[in-house]
């Protein structure tokens, strides 16, 4: 099946990781990924107030790219995406087009040098794929190095949960990253600071609030047992790892490194050219100290 | 009415305000306090979100001045448990608007420290909210 992919600013900077490890485990799964072409930042965050249009303008610019690729490559209408941000806003930004007929004539008049927005594409989260489109079973079957009992605390963060019209789970108890992570054979820890929200672009103000908050989320990873924290979000993953660093003399309990979910899946499929090398020596080392 | 005296003297009706702009209508909070209790920021705020609605409701102009409006996260924890369907994070994000529509910023990005080491996302996201 071939599908869209809009990667997004960070996932060509710091969470290249990210890109690499999820479009080999999709290619490895039978998908082709054609990624849009021309397309620009999203934006990042979806500013909320109903005044304005301004916020959706550069998302459905991609959107609308996403179509003319859609229809240059002969691709299907999911359009694939990596980071949380990215998925939060396009889905927004989709949302507010269709439902609104004002809107989008305001957004068509903003973006009158392109074609019109058809609003036919299908967002999806690569977690949304690998359970909707691909399904737990043929995960597993997939499956050629176990993460032996790997304890794994999943870290969903906001965006990828809230608000409930562009959720890919349960806001308050979402299952997709523990699901998957039992079919890699490790086993996900259950604890209270999975759903919440990691101070986000607070760290660009007010970083020492961001610490804060990220102590209390590894300590409590910790107190469960987690040996690994797994996360999409490039923010996320970022606030949690940085954070560690600036809290290390008031953390309780080990540091825990920070993979993105496809790095785990990717290091379980076996597709070890699609990890960076350390990423590989730290997952070996870990499942390897578990016996 | 009361509300037509604010007009008169040219006063703004800051619930009105925030109804036109974003829709949410903060006089069905009943200041039940679950988006304070579940909110990730909560200590470091000077006003809990459901102060911050309830300044809004007496018209309290103070809540313009609310440190808490640039620090809430926009995580939507408080969207999607009022039990009154209220889209705080909307509120709050009204009110910075609000503040930024008139200018006023509380970053200057130039000055940001580890400008080379953060995600884009963050930066972007920060030159959407706080500029
Ligand atoms: S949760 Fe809703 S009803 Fe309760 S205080 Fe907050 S805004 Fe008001
Ligand atoms: S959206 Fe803002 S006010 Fe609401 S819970 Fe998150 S940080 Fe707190």
């Amino acid at each position: 099946m071939r599908i869209l992919y809009y990667p997004g600013c960070t996932v060509k900077a710091t969470a290249i990781r990210d890109e690499k490890a999820s479009l080999a485990v999709l290619e490895a799964l039978g998908f082709k990924i054609v990624e849009v072409e021309d397309w620009v930042c999203c934006g990042a965050v979806y500013n909320l107030p109903r005044d304005t249009v301004i916020q959706a303008v550069a998302p459905i610019r991609t959107l609308i790219r996403a179509e003319s690729t859609m229809r240059k490559h002969k691709t299907s209408e999911i359009l694939l995406t990596l980071c949380s941000m990215c998925n939060h806003v396009l889905k927004m930004a989709d949302n507010m087009y269709r439902s609104n007929p004002d809107v989008a004539y305001k957004l068509d008049v903003y973006l009158s040098d392109e074609p019109n927005y058809e609003g036919k594409l299908k967002i999806m989260h690569f977690l949304e794929i690998l359970r909707d489109l691909v399904g737990y079973d043929k995960i597993k079957e997939k499956v050629r190095r176990s993460l032996g009992g790997l304890k794994v605390a999943s870290f969903y963060g906001c965006l990828l949960l809230r608000p409930r019209e562009v959720a890919i789970d349960d806001s308050e108890d979402p299952i997709v990253i523990e699901e998957i992570m039992i079919q890699l054979g490790a086993d996900p820890v259950d604890y209270p600071y999975r759903n919440e929200c990691c101070g986000s672009y607070n760290v660009v103000r007010t970083p020492e609030y961001v610490w804060d908050r990220t102590k209390d989320i590894v300590e409590s990873a910790n107190d469960y047992g987690a040996e690994i924290i797994v996360t999409t979000c490039p923010l996320c993953a970022y606030n949690l790892e940085e954070g560690q660093k600036r809290r290390k003399k008031e953390l309780k309990g080990r540091e825990i490194p920070i993979l993105y979910v496809s790095e785990l899946v990717a290091y379980a499929f076996g597709l070890d050219d699609a990890l960076e090398p350390e990423v590989k020596v730290l997952i070996d080392r870990m499942v390897r100290d578990r016996g | 009415m009361a509300k037509n005296l604010w007009r008169e003297k040219g006063m703004v009706n800051l619930a009105e305000k925030i109804y036109e702009m974003t829709g949410e209508n903060v006089y069905l909070c009943y200041l039940c306090g679950k988006c304070g209790a579940g909110c990730p920021m909560a200590d470091k705020m000077d006003y809990l979100p459901y102060q911050v609605i309830h300044m809004i409701q007496i018209n309290d102009m103070e809540s313009l001045n609310a440190k808490s409006i640039w620090i809430c996260a926009t995580c939507f924890t408080c969207s999607v448990r009022c039990p009154r369907n209220l889209d705080v994070a909307r509120i709050m994000d009204g009110l910075r608007t609000i503040k930024v529509r008139a200018q006023e910023q509380t970053i200057d990005l130039r000055e940001v420290e580890d400008l080379d080491k953060l995600p884009p996302i963050a930066l972007v996201a920060a030159g959407r909210k706080y500029t």
